[in-house]
């Protein structure tokens, strides 16, 4: 059994500028590697790069008992959401990293146990948006608490941090590498702030300088029998967390998703608004009332609204860091599918939003346009398979708007024309009746690209979403 | 054999020994196609001497149909076995394509004058050509703006078996859509077409086919040898 981590790599660079000479970092067990060096020297690169190669296996990841996933905590994406709810927060944190089989009020006890631990519990039902940063780290440490993972990569934790947190922060710290995990820090700030409140903390010291890697100062002592312990002690509760829910593990991200709509009401006020805007313009612009146009019009602006709103979609939640947390659990543990869940859930949620927000401006458009009942259904009907048959495409573009910086405008201009077929198929299928053709058959169109998309959109989803974090 | 035709050298040394010959073949035949269906072939007896379009519009039609399969095919090559040259042939592909959707509406609108009395109409067949081509106009965009080269073939293919759907939907358009563009003359069960006018069409088809594959190479090669320059 190895007594650490050893990462290597033949060199390190960031956005086409080398940072770094080829380097070795040996990260031991029950050691705290504090990582300095001024800044822009490459030091949250660094970070990044032993994610990487803990995630996807590469040398670095053999030497991990298989269960163990890394955690992060870097300054400013935490994963965490300013329109959800401190204990939501918490929860979706839990139910994450461990997946065990208990009943919801036991879990929910434990979230309860561990907010008090980072003394949060007093803020359950604020909002994540109101926090101060501080308290923002300390939720975010919160999660890492609950996670269990035996890699901690900390990006300038000690920032926001007042004595308090500071103390709670060493006392974690403490307590993970009595236990046999790694701590990776990359910190400006004097470490003795640390070890003032936990002496006990061994310490080695890297630093970066001139593009290269340096070990300042060795950790002292040797503990490789605790270590031995430790590690088979971690596997052992690894083990028990192999639940066999499959469904269930994963409904949480839909919950997630419903809270964060609720959250942010505007944007299907906004869908509203817009569909209301462009009926009217439309009628004002009509000399008599044409049913056909009408339809064409509602098809349109839901086609246009649903784009617009689209770039939205996974930019929040990359930007927070909750889709690199949940990349890394779905790459680093036997969690896999929690991505294309993941993917699902959002594109799902935003076809019903999309549906609730032009249901009632169709309303409308049937009182002013006097379509009947039978119309009605047609053009609900087309409507929802159509948006069914566009949201996957959408949510595949939305992944690569992140990818191309500035190039969003170009990426929906590719979604433009595929978006087309979607809007002329759903378009007859809404009057195909009335002018004497079956419906069956655009709605057979629709129908099946809706469910190619729904089967093979999340696994391409997922993939760009690795892509994307590499 | 594929893995031997995946490394650089022998790619660039087998295509570059290839592509002239493609190049001086593919303009003969093109040459013998459209020589004998513009002055041998017989005249249609419904559109008149009109419809010798067809020998530059079908071909290119086809060609920029062909092409993005060409491209899709290498992408998921690319995706499977991260070699450059898959790459690069999936992005050579894309312009040659994007030139023959071009042809092929610009002869078709040409065609349509005469023949339909006008220049363009939003038919199923034609807008979704036209779709083609903004499609393989965003492609091309979409494969210069990642900063990484690896990363931006892999999102490249991704895009590429997105607007895969969009092929089918062309090609049966006149099948299930009532047009204005006339339906199938050329099926796999035989073709509704005087022989004469078929060998002169069929020449000129495989003139194309090797004149984009020859295009494709070179614009290949090109781009390889570009790429093992930065790597350097």
């Amino acid at each position: 059994m190895a007594s650490g981590l050893i990462v290597q790599e033949s060199g390190l660079s960031a956005g086409g500028v080398p940072l770094l000479g080829a380097f070795d970092l040996k990260l031991p067990l029950g050691v705290l590697t504090l990582l300095t060096g001024p800044n822009g020297a490459g030091k949250s690169s660094l970070l990044r790069c032993v994610a990487n190669q803990l995630s996807t296996g590469g040398n670095a990841r053999d030497q991990l008992n298989p269960e163990g996933c890394t955690g992060y905590l870097f300054a400013g994406e935490l994963g965490l959401r300013a329109e959800l709810s401190v204990f939501d927060q918490a929860f979706y944190f839990s139910e994450l990293f461990s997946a065990t089989g208990q009943p919801l009020s036991e879990r929910k006890v434990n979230i309860q146990h561990f907010l008090t631990r980072v003394g949060l519990l007093d803020w359950s039902d604020e909002k994540v948006g109101t926090l101060s940063s501080g308290q923002k780290v300390r939720l975010g440490l919160c999660g890492l608490l609950m996670s269990a993972c035996q890699v901690w990569l900390l990006d300038e934790p000690l920032n926001a941090l007042d004595a308090q947190s500071i103390e709670l922060l060493a006392v974690a710290i403490a307590e993970h590498l009595n236990g046999g995990g790694v701590v990776l820090m990359a910190s400006h700030a004097d470490v003795g702030l640390l070890t003032q409140y936990q002496s006990g903390i061994r310490i080695q010291h890297y630093q970066i300088q001139a593009g290269s890697l340096t070990l300042r100062q060795k950790a002292e002592g040797d503990s490789a029998e605790t270590l031995h312990r430790a590690n088979s002690q971690t596997k052992s509760q690894a083990k028990s967390q192999t639940g066999g829910r499959v469904f269930p593990q994963f409904s949480f991200l839909l919950k997630r998703e419903w809270n964060l709509v609720l959250g942010n009401p505007q944007n299907v006020l906004w869908s509203a608004l817009f569909h209301w805007l462009i009926l009217t313009f439309f009628g004002l612009s009509m000399i008599k009332s044409d049913l056909d146009a009408s339809r064409g019009a509602i098809w349109v602006s839901s086609i246009l609204a649903i784009l617009l709103l689209a770039k939205d979609w996974f930019s929040d939640d990359q930007r927070c860091g909750w889709m690199g947390v949940l990349t890394q659990t779905d790459l680093a543990t036997d969690r896999h599918g929690i991505l294309s869940a993941y993917w699902l859930s959002k594109v799902v949620l935003s076809i019903g939003i999309q549906m609730v927000s032009v249901l009632p401006v169709a309303l409308i458009a049937a009182v002013q346009f006097g379509l009947s009942g039978h119309q009605m259904m047609d053009l609900i009907l087309s409507l929802a398979l159509g948006l069914a048959a566009a949201a996957p495409l959408l949510g595949l573009v939305s992944l690569m708007v992140l990818m191309t910086r500035g190039g969003a405008v170009l990426v929906y201009v590719l979604a433009l024309p595929l978006l087309v077929p979607v809007m002329v198929f759903g378009l007859e299928g809404s009057q195909a009746q009335e002018l004497g053709r079956s419906t069956i058959a655009p709605w057979s169109v629709l129908g099946s690209m809706a469910c190619l998309g729904l089967l093979l959109g999340p696994w391409l989803g997922r993939r760009l979403m690795i892509l994307i974090q590499e | 054999m594929l893995k031997q035709l995946a490394s650089p050298p022998r790619f660039l040394k087998l295509t570059g020994l290839l592509t002239p010959y493609l190049y001086v073949l593919g303009g003969l035949l093109l040459g013998f196609g459209l020589w004998f269906g513009l002055f041998k072939a017989p005249v249609d007896y419904q559109q008149g001497e009109v419809y010798r379009a067809i020998y530059v519009h079908v071909p290119a039609a086809w060609m920029s149909m062909f092409l993005y399969l060409v491209a899709c095919g290498y992408g998921i090559l690319n995706w499977v076995y991260r070699a450059d040259v898959a790459a690069v042939m999936m992005r050579s592909a894309l312009p040659t394509g994007a030139w023959m959707t071009v042809l092929a509406l610009v002869t078709g609108a040409l065609w349509g004058k005469p023949t339909w009395g006008t220049y363009w109409v939003w038919d199923a067949r034609m807008t979704s050509e036209l779709l083609l081509l903004f499609i393989y106009l965003g492609l091309m965009a979409l494969g210069q703006l990642t900063k990484d080269p690896s990363k931006a073939d892999r999102l490249l293919a991704i895009a590429l078996l997105i607007g895969v759907v969009n092929i089918p939907l062309i090609y049966l358009s006149v099948v299930f859509m009532n047009t204005l563009h006339q339906g199938y003359s050329v099926s796999m069960q035989g073709s509704r077409i005087h022989t004469d006018i078929a060998v002169g069409m069929w020449l000129s088809v495989f003139g194309f086919w090797l004149l984009c594959a020859a295009n494709v190479f070179r614009r290949a090669q090109c781009l390889l040898i570009q790429r093992r320059s930065q790597v350097v």
